[in-house]
């Protein structure tokens, strides 16, 4: 009935806070909850990718960083950003005067 | 006898936010204890709050998951790896979600067991109010394939997922039928209030 194993659904519904009895029902409509979910999440990311036809993590990353309803996946899902970057924020949030021009995005910080 | 305790602290942690990129310093020891939790016989095994023992079992299989997002694109549309790990721990993150409100739902009417109801409260308060109209569609669906499927075993089945308060929402007449009736009369009330 469902595309995904429900009795998966309800062990990763049990990892849930106070979540201890789950009705059969609860656990289906989790289930189909999730299908949709999918496709959402899939269809927005398909759009960002501007035509490039392969979705990649990092146009999945843009939709929920951008997204209000997505909001509770961006500690799950971060951005990437390389070590170059990493270190050159660091080293912004440090001395933000010293290096504004050397780097394109600097309304990051500001 | 700390140790459980310390287990259960983990488990939280693990669970909640920081779900699947833990790799902290100082609680390594334990941290190791929970991945490999085959080897060991520790106490974090049948546990009450429901710690996810293996690994795997903390996401949907990837296939399966794959086969959703790509009906989800046009054919010659591509998915890359990192894509579809990065949707596998989504849906696992959406789900917990989902049951944590329901579940706050479900604690603050007093009742044990979480219903389909919860679900779809929770989906409208954390912004999935779209789903609510096909859910329950599914729902209604699901019901009639249950009661058809296996007649004597649903009704039981479909009681069990109506927890009693179930009536005070939906039912007003027949709140003081006989306990030997309920089980029917709660599951078409019940749906009346749902279409």
């Amino acid at each position: 009935m469902t595309h995904l194993p429900q009795s998966r659904v309800r062990t990763i519904m049990k990892t849930a806070d106070g979540a201890d009895n789950i009705g059969k029902e609860a656990v289906f409509l989790s289930t189909r909850a999730t299908e949709m979910f999918i496709k959402l999440l899939v269809k927005e990311g398909y759009r960002n990718t501007n035509c490039a036809k392969k979705l990649t993590y990092n146009n999945l990353v843009n939709v929920i960083h951008n997204t209000s309803r997505f909001e509770f996946l961006e500690i799950v899902i971060p951005k990437k950003i390389t070590v170059r970057q990493y270190k050159e924020l660091i080293a912004k949030s440090e001395n933000p005067q010293r290096d504004k021009e050397s780097s394109s995005d600097e309304r990051s910080i500001l | 006898m700390e140790k459980p305790e310390l287990v259960d602290d983990i488990g939280h942690s693990f669970l909640t936010d920081q779900a699947y990129m833990v790799q902290t310093d100082d609680m390594d020891d334990d941290g190791e204890q929970l991945t490999a939790e085959n080897t060991d016989d520790s106490n974090h095994d049948g546990d009450k709050i429901g710690v996810p023992l293996r690994e795997q079992d903390r996401f949907l299989p990837i296939a399966n998951v794959a086969k959703i997002m790509k009906r989800a694109i046009p054919e010659t549309g591509k998915i890359a790896k990192d894509a579809r790990e990065c949707v596998q721990e989504c849906v696992s993150e959406f789900i917990s979600f989902i049951t944590s409100e329901a579940s706050e739902r479900c604690h603050m009417e007093k009742r044990k067991t979480i219903n389909g109801e919860d679900i779809l409260f929770a989906m409208s308060t954390l912004g999935f109010d779209n789903y609510v109209e096909p859910l329950k569609l599914y729902l209604q669906k699901y019901r009639e394939a249950a009661k058809t499927d296996k007649n004597l075993h649903s009704t039981d089945v479909i009681f069990e997922d109506m927890p009693d308060d179930s009536y005070n929402s939906s039912m007003t007449g027949n709140i003081l039928a006989t306990d030997a009736g309920t089980a029917e009369t709660v599951i078409f009330t019940y749906q009346q209030d749902n279409m």
